[in-house]
């Protein structure tokens, strides 16, 4: 974010102004889409040489574009279908809560997501797990377990519209 | 990104269905387990589609953290011959366990580092603004997740944004432009304590 923006007049073959060219911007995407691709594959898509493409994965991996590889796992195969978001409202946002709860949430795999937002309550969290017991026993050992929590409000996932974890390139 | 929408989309899909079925009930889970073990002497091959075996898992495990690792590792990680790790990654991937490998990419260096939730309320439940809503959403790429709620609004947004100039053109297009909208909630992300897209991989 405050990295310095090069001039789009001095660096002619930068697509954007993100610091990277349109050929990388072309890799981050193939990589996104298949973080498998064999280097060979990628070089082709991309209309470089492979020692070119090599060299440019690694600058980007360097430079902290790429942070890593994963594989994409299909909830429904692993107990853990359904989606639930759980809004956290505290009783004041003093520091020592904030610590304790950014602790609690790392403990369980089933929260995949917290975040402190800006506007009507403090966390938002999203949760992945079986059905409503597994939630039901999360929340309660988690959440209201904790002090300072004034209310949680439960919003379960009917229809995942979309979801996708590329960024936008 | 189309060619990995179809399979999120009946992953999605099956997601609503599957909470109002207890997991014991569950028709695939129940039939596929006797056979699994009568098909799987120790340290057998499972059969596609079945329960998933220890290693499964620590495969998966191992595959969430690094999707790149070689077949070599991973097989040494989980103590199998490179040969049978591999068939076992091929039918993970056959039978939609794993549905695909991609790159991790820092949204802090590009043009995406603000994450913003947003709670939309429609006027009327009706079809035709259902479908118009979700048609917008599928156009933009900073939308990341859509998800129909139950609750007090009708959908929420995940969206990644360089900026909140670029979150107000997103709103802008996607929901005040369609009639059916009746209010848009903001929630901008301060910090983000946990962030991960690796599932809970049940077992020790």
């Amino acid at each position: 974010m405050n990295k310095p923006q090069p001039e789009p007049s001095t660096v002619s073959n930068l697509s954007n102004d993100k610091g990277i060219d349109k050929i990388d911007a072309r890799i981050l995407r193939v990589l996104q889409r298949d973080g498998r691709i064999s280097n060979l594959k990628l070089a082709e898509e991309v209309h470089l040489s492979p020692t070119a493409v090599l060299e440019r994965v690694k600058r980007l991996t360097r430079e902290n574009f790429i942070l890593g590889y994963e594989a994409r796992l299909n909830p429904n195969k692993l107990g853990a279908s359904m989606m639930v978001f759980i809004e956290v409202l505290l009783d004041r946002t003093a520091p020592d809560i904030m610590d304790t709860f950014k602790a609690a949430v790392q403990t369980r795999p089933e929260i995949l997501e917290c975040h402190l937002v800006a506007g009507g309550f403090d966390y938002l969290i999203k949760t992945r797990v079986a059905d409503m017991a597994a939630y039901r026993e999360m929340i309660a050992s988690v959440i209201w377990s904790l002090p300072g929590v004034r209310e949680t409000r439960t919003y379960t996932v009917m229809e995942e519209v979309k979801t996708t974890n590329a960024l936008p390139i | 990104m189309p060619s990995v929408e179809p399979d999120l989309r009946e992953a999605a899909a099956a997601a609503a269905n599957d909470p109002v079925v207890p997991a014991r009930a569950r028709p695939a889970r129940t039939r596929a387990r006797p056979r699994a073990r009568e098909a799987a002497p120790a340290g057998g091959e499972p059969v596609a589609g079945g329960p998933l075996d220890e290693t499964d898992r620590r495969l998966l495990r191992i595959l969430q953290a690094d999707g790149r690792i070689t077949n070599l590792k991973l097989a040494a990680a989980v103590g199998l011959s490179s040969a049978s790790t591999h068939e076992r990654v091929k039918r993970l991937l056959r039978d939609g366990t794993i549905l695909g490998f991609s790159a991790r990419l820092n949204p802090l260096l590009l043009q995406a580092g603000l994450l913003v939730f947003a709670e939309v309320r429609l006027a009327e439940m009706s079809n035709a603004v259902n479908a118009a809503f979700k048609a917008a959403v599928q156009l933009r790429p900073e939308i990341l997740e859509c998800h129909e709620v139950a609750g007090g609004f009708d959908y929420l947004l995940k969206t990644r944004v360089a900026h909140m100039g670029a979150y107000r053109d997103l709103v802008a297009a996607v929901a005040w432009s369609l009639p059916g909208v009746r209010d848009v909630r903001t929630y901008a992300v301060m910090e983000e304590l946990k962030h991960t897209t690796a599932l809970p991989v049940p077992g020790a």
